[in-house]
């Protein structure tokens, strides 16, 4: 079953001027019009079961893309048909609060993602234990290190209902064993249910690993897109190309 | 989407006391600033006007207190709110979820805030043995009506701000001057008639009238007023909504 269909996807932006002074807000307002496109004729499709992962450099359209297909952005051409509930996990700490304790920052983080209060607590000792952060659950969040953040969220978003995952490059400051254990708990879930999940990343073994298919973006064009091993390959010799 | 759902009404709940919490943490004498900001301005008004007013000294003191109270609850909410979208750039443009939360989180905030300030207006009405009577009853209705102004302005005037980033030290001048505007240590029929009708048709200066017909002299809102009110401030409370569901794809791209 398809989950996602695009076609002809762009996403046009203005480039704005800095809006500090009254010039650049008058300029903004009236009188340069400088637009460029992040997203440009893209089309692919996820069917239930797909793990997509998205390579390409900085700035080539993977966040953007991500946010037109959670409904965060508006697209400027072309269709998305989304059929499923999506949950979109784009960056890590977010909706964290530094001044409360993890407790309080699970329930927070947890209802924001859709997660209803009774569930987070029926699953609050397994996410707590996920995340390995039993002894620190009182402990204010701006005491804990960026590892400790990044796996209690990482330990929340396990619990979020969805059909649709999309994730950015969310767990790449974990450490290796963790890591590890969240691909295969996202992966288990996305077989078991019928899901997808499409996710950005620069770990190309990660992708490699755990991806039936990926894209290549680059300057907002669809380079490729089609079994794993081929992207990857094509990315590997651009990128070569592009140090030489 | 349904317009307060249950699952959006929880998260803001969650958030207005998470946000109340992480602020109290900061504060040493934590939310007993609640009590002492209003009493200090209060008393401060009490000493430099009370001669001037015909009011007796404990009636002129609950004057000022529920005036400051209710100004200080619409300043500070909308302050805040102003910020609330840049302040949580990140989660607006990463978090599926609707984005008036957080506006409605901030007016939570200060929601708490306020009922705590309350809670002087009270203790004091007990001390000086007012009269306090049936019309008391009508108080919750001017509450909502209150608070349904500030959402509606807070919405506005939070979507405006991430279009027009001085939108913050806009509203600071506005409050400055409109603290002068607002019958907070005067009345209203001191005033020179031309500036007695601008200062009236102000909603916020009704609400004070309405607070305080019902908590120092047991009389009920003027119900033509209180239905004028009620309709302006539905209106600014659907505009603020409408402009957040119809343009939130166009807030995360520009926040």
């Amino acid at each position: 079953m398809k989950l996602i269909s695009v076609k002809n996807l762009s996403k046009k932006f203005r480039r704005t001027q800095n809006q500090q002074t009254a010039f650049g807000f008058l300029n903004n307002l009236f009188l340069k019009k400088d637009e460029f496109y992040a997203l440009k004729n893209i089309s692919f499709s996820v069917s239930s079961g797909d793990i997509v992962g998205i390579v390409g450099p900085n700035g080539s359209g993977k966040t953007t893309l991500l946010r037109i297909l959670a409904g965060l952005y508006s697209k400027t051409d072309g269709t998305v048909a989304i059929n499923g509930k999506v949950a979109a996990f784009l960056h890590t700490n977010v909706a964290l609060e530094n001044e409360l304790d993890a407790y309080e920052n699970i329930f927070l983080l947890g209802m924001i993602m859709g997660i209803n209060k009774k569930d987070i607590e029926a699953n609050l000792k397994k996410i707590i234990d996920f995340a390995e952060i039993r002894k620190f659950i009182r402990t204010p969040l701006r005491d804990f290190s960026t590892g400790m953040i990044q796996r209690l969220v990482l330990s929340i978003l396990m619990y979020v209902e969805a059909d649709i995952f999309l994730l950015d490059e969310l767990i790449e400051a974990s450490d290796f064993k963790f890591k590890e254990r969240s691909y295969k708990k996202i992966l288990k879930k996305i077989s078991v249910g019928h899901k997808a999940a499409i996710f950005c990343s620069h770990e190309l073994d990660i992708i490699e690993r755990f991806c039936n298919k990926a894209m290549l973006l680059d300057k907002g064009k669809l380079i490729k897109f089609g079994p794993t091993a081929k992207v990857i390959k094509l990315y590997e010799r651009s990128q070569q190309n592009n140090s030489q | 989407m349904i317009l307060f759902s249950k699952k959006n009404f929880e998260l803001t709940k969650e958030f207005s006391f998470a946000w109340f919490k992480a602020t109290d943490r900061r504060k040493i004498l934590g939310f007993l600033w609640n009590f002492l900001n209003p009493l200090i301005i209060t008393l401060i008004l009490l000493f430099l006007f009370q001669k001037n007013f015909g009011l007796n000294k404990s009636e002129y003191f609950l004057y000022i207190l529920i005036g400051t109270l209710a100004w200080n609850n619409l300043s500070s909410t909308i302050q805040s709110s102003i910020t609330v979208l840049t302040w949580r750039r990140e989660m607006v443009k990463n978090i599926v979820f609707p984005k008036e939360t957080l506006v409605l989180a901030r007016v939570g905030t200060q929601l708490i805030s306020h009922f705590i300030g309350l809670l002087i207006v009270f203790i004091f009405l007990a001390i000086f043995q007012t009269k306090v009577g049936i019309n008391l009853l009508y108080f919750p209705a001017v509450f909502l009506l209150e608070i349904l102004l500030i959402i509606g302005l807070s919405l506005i005037f939070a979507f405006i701000s991430v279009y027009i980033s001085d939108m913050e030290y806009i509203w600071a001048a506005l409050v400055r001057m409109g603290f002068f505007l607002v019958p907070i240590f005067y009345e209203l029929k001191d005033l020179p008639p031309n500036l007695k009708n601008l200062v009236a048709i102000n909603p916020l200066t009704q609400i004070m009238i309405f607070y305080r017909n019902c908590l120092i002299y047991n009389q009920a809102p003027n119900a033509v007023n209180f239905v004028i009110i009620l309709l302006f401030t539905l209106s600014l409370f659907g505009l603020g909504i409408f402009l957040f569901r119809r343009y939130e794809q166009h807030l995360a791209e520009r926040v």
